[in-house]
């Protein structure tokens, strides 16, 4: 029986091959989409989850309360972690962990600014499973100056040598011994580095700040393996009340609101947020994306239907005799499964080949590191398989219950019932095809638009033409001397120095106070060190007051009093809310000093966030991190050229390493637009199954209505109009998909936007565009149909009916 | 054999409903050769569904082999059907994918016939047929009287007590349509009983009785 039922799907796949290309090829690149997808989520989904001990691992975070509004926190301050582990029974250990930032690394001749060193407390290697290929993990991170490295650091550094044992000096200074060589770093681990190093090198560095009430670092805490995790959450707050300094700071202990928790390892990358609110984060993403492959396996699995269904007047007398004969409806259900089975299987062979095609182009646009070898994995071939099943069923469900429900009788009036109303159930499946396109059409367009909107807003300062140069390890000790030697040179306009690129001011305080302030106004307040005609540089207007000046040497930052002068922004301006500012002493951030200038409102981070209070503090050059020039506009090439001799000659011996704003400023939203870019691709695919479903189906009714379009052409009728009935019949359902899609798009967009603080506005174009696309399409595909029917000579069909 | 009762059948639409069939009574022997004649839309080939247990009658008593099967339901009628009945089409209505031994052999399959015996069975109907030397030949290369050949073998495979022939000789022409009535009067000779609506009365003459109908009811029965 199986055996007749195979036989008859693959005869029919070969005999119809224009319907079975169009099916095949439909649900392949369903498939290939889908998987696509699938492998994307089940990458973001499993990130971190390869520890041994993942599920008694968590990370220290915190909601700290501003004037009632919550703001979360990811990081902790340096001596709390060892306060926890003390005090707290639950805890087994804990781990800290921080980035050094780009130190100069050095071994022989190789010298490299590396960015991923970390310093981590010694039970790192106990607590994450980060194997060791040479060292012992229990002691490799126990001596200072002990370093660890990944394998890419080994042979950068050391080539085929043995690693273990040799010295790398870090900062010029520092020499580290290599203890350990862990193995290559699993791709789904959020927690990246190139070396780790011992904790107490943030003590040496002086980076270490001995106060519980400022946040720096990530703190990991390991539970014992029968541990409640429950009650910890309250005894983190309750261990860091009893240890925070309250002195120098405005806020009453009992008015102390923050309150710490444990957020578990495993979910850590899917959910993580920070700042105001509650965005969403990655795992919003992995739901809409999930939808969205779910919908495209959709669309794919609805051309099946309607072919099928559609088709069904010519399998009719096929049901009706083999009913007659005895078939059971449960025998014919299984028998157009099996056909569904057939064409998925086809169709997965076939999308095998559209994924190992398309790998390289998902790899850039996803910004996945996946290989070709996932291919071979054995989840892959799982979830192939699964897919090929699932989409079988999806696609084979519908039309083998419709069609095992004829009448037997059928066989003898050639009449399956179908003509009699069942047309509606496809007409509603195409409407639904096309609903889905245009949202997705819409929603693609609208994310590009926002994320040109945030890209080209007026960002308050000026990017153009700014250069910058980070100043790693002890190169801010050579600044002035820079600053001096290239300030002749005509090409440049302005130079500055800051601790943070002006469009990510990333450091803010809440410990803000000045005479007068009401003692339930606990604003959070962003802050930077820089030099001296920063906001000259950036081209952000002081609009009240002076900007810091080298005539006022109480300006600068004053280690010994903890005094300096303050440049504030416009809405800290307006939260001091007095007329008097300039002027007026505040205390923030541990220095008390005047305000001497009101400066403009720019955006220092991404437009998802209103522009937070800002207070620039003048800092001399040893704190400094960033150089920042300005050049002329004009041609750059010469300008740099000039601008690597002067450095050369300054500091020989160090690499010139630049970059523009400008361009890093896209980084600010790469997710935004990857995720566009993603979308943009599936939408293409997803849209590419609807035409394809669109050009059987219009087919098949141009073939249904051949015996009409002869009798309509034998009285007269012209080609012309014959068309135009076809392609109306197709539009309307386009026409309905449009008006159904539109207000659900409408509302998950206005959803979308939600999370953005600076938005552009829903225009009609968002949902015009892709409606006339989608019409476009169809008429298209419906036309080339309808000439080729309209074209039937009138004499020949109708003899043949 | 089979025998009905005031058997009626009411086709409805939404505005409009149609007796196809107005209380018929006939018996139908063991063994007898009847055929079904009168105008196109007199209810002929409903009464050959009602019959093949194709379909169930509106009102009145259907008696096949013995039980009262007007009411049952599809799943039964199935079961009685795929045993019991063999059909032979206007249009042959053989599957175009399927080639000539698979259309033979399709009704053992659903009467779960082990491979060994369908085969055996399969192979003495083509030979008793002479269509043996087109077993690998698919419907489309074959003439008309062929593919009734076939349809007709199909039909007897799986010794039905009843073949319900309809308009058996419709698309053929003299020749082959003789041919098929000479076969189909073989097999009722074998003992086979055959029940077959017709317009000629070249091929009603094959038969032992002839039952007329008109507008869904009897008019006339003759020997």
């Amino acid at each position: 029986m199986l055996n007749n039922y195979l036989l008859i799907a693959i005869r029919n796949l070969i005999r119809q091959k224009g319907y079975s290309f169009i099916n095949i090829i439909g649900l392949a690149l369903g498939i290939s989409a889908a998987m696509f997808i699938f492998i994307w989520v089940a990458d973001e989904v499993s990130m971190n989850r390869f520890h041994l001990n993942t599920d008694r691992i968590y990370r220290v975070e915190q909601d700290q309360d501003y004037d009632g509004k919550t703001y979360h926190v990811n990081v902790t301050p340096y001596p709390s972690g060892e306060g926890w582990k003390k005090e707290i029974p639950e805890i087994e250990t804990t781990v800290r962990a921080t980035q050094t930032g780009a130190l100069l690394t050095k071994y022989g001749e190789k010298a490299f600014y590396e960015n991923g060193i970390a310093c981590v407390d010694s039970t790192f290697l106990q607590v994450f499973t980060f194997p060791l290929l040479k060292g012992d993990p229990n002691t490799a991170l126990r001596e200072p100056y002990s370093i660890v490295l990944t394998p890419e650091m080994a042979l950068k550094y050391f080539g085929t040598d043995d690693p273990i044992g040799k010295v790398i000096i870090l900062d010029n200074k520092y020499n580290f011994k290599v203890t350990g060589l862990l193995k290559k770093l699993p791709v789904n681990t959020s927690l990246r580095f190139d070396f780790l190093i011992p904790f107490d090198f943030t003590r040496t560095t002086g980076a270490y700040v001995d106060h519980w009430g400022s946040n720096n670092i990530y703190t990991f805490a390991m539970l014992y393996k029968e541990a409640d995790p429950g009650p910890v959450d309250s005894k983190l707050t309750e261990c860091v009340r009893n240890n925070i300094d309250f002195t120098g700071s405005d806020r009453d202990p009992s008015q102390w609101k923050t309150k710490f928790m444990l957020a578990p390892l495993k979910k850590m990358y899917l959910h993580e947020y920070f700042g105001f609110g509650h965005p969403a984060g990655r795992i919003q993403r992995v739901i809409i994306f999930s939808m969205i492959g779910i919908f495209i396996l959709l669309i794919a699995a609805i051309n099946y239907m309607n072919l099928s269904t559609a088709r069904s007047s010519r399998r009719s007398r096929e049901i009706g005799l083999r009913k007659a004969f005895g078939s059971r409806r449960g025998q014919l259900i299984m028998q157009f499964l099996g056909e569904s089975v057939v064409t998925s299987i086809a169709a997965m062979v076939i999308s095998v080949v559209i994924i190992g095609l398309l790998l390289d182009p998902f790899r850039l646009v996803s910004g996945k590191q996946i290989s070709a070898d996932i291919l071979l994995t054995g989840n892959f071939i799982l979830g192939m398989i699964g897919m090929t099943l699932i989409t079988a069923i999806i696609a084979g469900i519908y039309p083998s219950l419709y069609l095992s429900g004829f009448k037997p009788m059928a066989i003898l009036t050639g009449d399956p019932g179908d003509s009699k109303g069942k047309g509606w159930f496809r007409k509603v499946l195409v409407v639904f095809q096309f609903s889905i396109s245009i949202f997705l059409i819409s929603s693609t367009l609208f994310i590009f638009r926002q994320v040109s909107y945030m890209q080209n807003r007026d960002l308050g300062y000026n990017q153009k033409d700014l250069l910058y140069v980070r100043l790693f390890g002890d190169l801010n000790t050579r600044y002035s001397a820079l600053k001096q030697a290239i300030k002749g040179n005509p090409d440049i306009i302005t130079v500055s120095a800051g601790i943070h690129l002006p469009m990510n001011i990333g450091s803010n305080s809440g410990s803000i106070s000045w005479d007068g302030k009401s003692p339930d106004l606990h604003p959070l307040v962003s802050v930077s060190r820089v030099d001296y005609n920063y906001s000259a540089l950036i081209q952000v207007p002081i609009i009240a007051g002076r900007d810091f000046s080298e005539e006022f040497s109480s300006d600068m930052y004053n280690p010994e009093t903890s005094s300096g002068g303050m440049l504030i922004n416009e809405s800290l301006a307006k939260i001091i809310g007095r007329e008097d500012i300039i002027g007026m002493n505040i205390s923030f951030s541990g220095v008390t000093g005047p305000v001497v200038g009101v400066i403009r409102d720019f955006h220092f981070l991404s437009m998802r966030t209103e522009i937070p209070p800002l207070v620039l503090f003048l800092f001399p050059e040893s704190r400094m991190r960033y150089m920042m020039i300005r050049l002329r506009p004009g041609e750059r090439g010469p300008m740099i050229e000039k601008l690597r001799t002067t450095w050369n000659s300054v500091i020989p011996g160090y690499p010139f390493e630049y970059s523009f704003i400008e361009d890093d400023y896209d980084q600010v939203y790469q997710n935004e637009t990857r995720s566009g870019s993603l979308m943009a691709y599936f939408t293409v695919m997803a849209i590419l199954i609807a035409c394809l479903g669109l050009i059987g189906l219009s087919s098949f009714m141009a073939e249904r209505r051949t015996r009409e379009i002869a009798v309509r052409k034998t009285f007269g009728s012209s080609n012309w109009e014959i068309v135009l009935s076809m392609v109306t019949q197709f539009t309307k359902l386009v026409l309905t998909g449009v008006a159904i899609a539109i207000p659900f798009t409408w509302y998950y967009l206005h959803e979308w936007l939600k999370d953005y603080a600076y938005r552009t506005t829903l225009s009609w174009w968002v949902f015009v565009l892709p409606a006339l696309l989608a019409l476009a399409l169809a008429t298209l595909m419906v036309s080339l149909q309808a000439i080729r029917a309209s074209k039937t000579n009138p004499a020949v069909s109708l003899r043949h009916q | 054999m089979i025998q009905t009762i005031e058997l009626t059948k009411v086709f409805r639409t939404d505005e409009v409903e149609t007796t196809a069939l107005n209380k018929v009574s006939l018996w139908i022997k063991k063994g007898e050769f009847a055929a079904i004649m009168g105008p196109s839309g007199c209810g002929k080939s409903t009464l050959l569904t009602l019959l093949g247990l194709l379909d169930n009658p509106t009102s009145g008593q259907l008696i096949f082999d013995g039980k009262e099967v007007s009411k049952y339901s599809e799943k039964q009628r199935t079961l009685l059907r795929k045993s019991n009945i063999g059909f032979v089409f206007q249009s042959f209505n053989l599957i175009d994918e399927l080639n000539v031994f698979e259309n033979i052999e399709l009704p053992l399959l659903y009467q779960k016939v082990p491979v060994a015996n369908r085969k055996k069975m399969t192979e003495e109907v083509m030979e008793r047929m002479s269509i043996s030397h087109r077993r690998k030949h698919f419907p489309q290369q074959l003439s008309g009287g062929q593919q009734q050949r076939v349809a007709i073998c199909r039909a007897v495979v799986g010794n039905p007590l009843l073949i319900l022939a309809d308009e058996p000789t419709g698309n053929l022409d003299s020749a082959n349509g003789e041919d098929v009535m000479n076969l189909l009067k073989q097999l009722n000779s074998e003992g086979t009983s055959i029940v077959m609506v017709t317009h000629s009365p070249k091929d009603a003459s094959y038969a032992g009785r002839i039952i007329k109908l008109f507008d869904g009811h009897l008019v006339a029965e003759t020997e």
